[in-house]
């Protein structure tokens, strides 16, 4: 609220015109508080009759070529993105061909999600565990993604349920999941285990 | 006037640049990087046999140091019964096992004092104390203090691993009862100095009182509880002491830990025929929870109850008999976890907590002047 000084009425003035003065002070006063009051809700964004600032909306297409609009306050969890926002290059499509559609259509859900405000952290958890509840070829290309678009908490979600699941495999289920090439002959393979025959049991 | 240009950085340039780079990314590579350092020890010494570069990465001191300050969990405890040796009760025995439970690799009988982030500090018979990590078998003795460390000390083991720092770092404080004195000293050891000194402060105020159990470190903070009523603090940051006082009618006999991200002080009392935890938090000890555990089993069920400690933030402990029982608290589910067979009738069974963390002890500077550290390859 401001604070308008009141020019002090001179005694001199007549009554008539010390009312008129008053009644225009007091105008003036009012006309400053509704004013102040409307930008205050403008700011708060509760419904007003200004027009609200548009809210800024970054494109990504997938690597088929389909768009997909995020806005900008969910896009800056991506470091690689916010880079190129903040030099005002996301004005145009950013293309994005290391990533599928359907890929990148939940990461932008994903975004979108950890930019609201207001949600408490028992739900988010439980959100991102249902999240991540996919099956395993799809977590691993939303590592790739989170990878490359260096969002660190999908990165961190992504990893830790992939360890809770290999955790307890054998050598031999992880190089089927990751399709990994042993190379190792059967002598160092045997040396390797003995070594670690602990591990094993 | 000397102009200075800067260059406009090309982040059109930059970005193009990292989708040529990430383009051939697949994801073992990927899981290499950001995945193996999330898992236990156990399961990662399994992974060497996946492939050679596994292999070499997971032997790698870099990784072992990711994995030491990426894998935090409570994988397991260990047990002391006084005057016996000790073992270890994983929490899942397939990824949390312990390649040598009894700490044979040692180079004699040992008594565990101190656990903290996958270290381990020992005490031979000769009082010796000694660092060790039971997976790599590394371990280095340290140097005696000056102080007479008699059978009242506790002692904690300090250990924060580093983003920054490569090698590893820790410190050892020691709550050494003087009687003669009437008073507390703390003795504390630096890896870093390779020395022990005497802290400035010390304590008169609790000259005749016992500790109970063992120490919990956390967040550069030394906690013992003592068995009148109240928590003894030393602060390795600013090397003082200082006392948390337990709400009235709580039980003294429990146990220090972390909880929901708060340090928490947990007890178990006897409330008619059941048994109830009671679980306070926070600098002010307000009481948090209170978990009722209904008790059909005639005989004195208070002295087999043993509070273990907290896993993941949430998950309670308890080994009532030889029953070993988790109860999550913020859920309520409780689960038989299983039967630790060598407890027997022992109701002074120690158990302390333990991260399978690959840590090299090896990186420590050597601690003993006089003596070589011995390193056992197995």
């Amino acid at each position: 609220m401001r604070y308008l000084a009141l020019p002090l009425l001179s005694q001199n003035l007549t009554e008539s015109t010390a009312r008129a003065q008053t009644l225009s002070l007091y105008l003036q006063l009012s006309l400053q508080v509704s004013l102040s009051q409307r930008n205050e809700s403008t700011m708060s964004s509760s419904s007003s009759s200004l027009p609200s600032c548009p809210k800024k909306v970054v494109t990504l297409k997938s690597s088929e070529g389909e768009t997909f609009e995020i806005e900008e306050i969910a896009a800056l969890q991506s470091k690689t993105l916010e880079n190129m926002i903040d030099e005002n290059c996301a004005d145009t499509p950013i293309p994005l061909p290391n990533i599928k559609g359907k890929i990148l259509a939940k990461v932008v859900e994903y975004c979108n999600k950890h930019a609201e405000v207001g949600v408490d952290a028992e739900s988010l958890r439980a959100w991102d565990a249902e999240f991540v509840n996919v099956e395993n070829t799809t977590v691993f290309d939303y590592i790739l993604a989170a990878n490359f678009l260096e969002i660190p908490t999908l990165l961190d979600l992504t990893c830790q349920s992939v360890a809770d699941m290999i955790k307890g495999k054998t050598p031999a289920e992880i190089e089927k999941t990751f399709n990994i090439k042993s190379a190792f002959t059967p002598e160092e393979e045997e040396q390797v285990r003995r070594e670690n025959q602990w591990a094993f049991e | 006037m000397l102009e200075i240009v800067h260059q406009k950085p090309n982040p059109v340039g930059e970005f193009t640049r990292r989708i040529m780079q990430t383009r051939g990314t697949c994801i073992e590579e990927v899981v290499r990087e950001h995945v193996l350092p999330l898992l236990p020890a156990k399961s990662l010494c399994r992974f060497k046999a996946v492939c050679r570069g596994w292999n070499q990465w997971i032997s790698s001191p870099f990784l072992a140091h990711k994995q030491a300050m990426l894998f935090q969990r409570i994988s397991g405890f260990f047990c002391q019964k006084p005057g016996y040796g000790c073992h270890f009760i994983p929490l899942d025995p397939k990824t949390h096992g312990m390649r040598d439970p009894y700490l044979t690799f040692m180079p004699g009988p040992v008594n565990i004092r101190s656990i903290c982030n996958g270290l381990l500090c020992v005490q031979g018979v000769d009082d010796t104390y000694y660092i060790c990590n039971p997976v790599t078998k590394y371990w280095k003795m340290l140097p005696n203090p000056s102080f007479y460390h008699g059978p009242g000390t506790v002692i904690s083991l300090a250990f924060e691993p580093s983003m920054f720092n490569f090698t590893e770092n820790f410190e050892l404080v020691c709550a050494v009862p003087v009687t003669d004195a009437g008073c507390i000293v703390f003795e504390i050891f630096s890896s870093r100095s390779r020395t022990w000194r005497a802290s400035d402060d010390i304590c008169f105020e609790l000259a005749n009182a016992t500790f109970i159990g063992d120490a919990c470190y956390r967040d550069g903070s030394a906690y013992w509880v003592v068995d009148c009523g109240v928590i003894l603090v030393f602060n390795l940051k600013i090397d003082h002491y200082s006392i948390i006082q337990l709400p009235d009618g709580s039980c003294p006999n429990g146990i220090v830990t972390e909880m929901h991200g708060e340090l928490c002080y947990v007890a178990v009392l006897r409330e008619g025929a059941d048994l109830a935890i009671h679980i306070y938090g926070g600098m002010d000890m307000n009481s948090r929870h209170r978990i009722c555990i209904p008790w059909a089993c005639p005989g004195n069920v208070l002295r087999q109850v043993r509070l273990m400690g907290c896993v993941d933030g949430d998950v309670l402990l308890v080994s009532i008999g030889d029953a070993v029982i988790s109860h999550c608290v913020s859920t309520g589910e409780t689960r038989m976890l299983g039967v630790d067979r060598m407890r027997g009738e022992c109701t002074m069974m120690r158990y302390l907590p333990y991260v399978n963390s690959l840590v090299d002890v090896n990186e420590l500077p050597e601690l003993c002047d006089n003596l070589e550290s011995m390193e056992f390859r197995p």
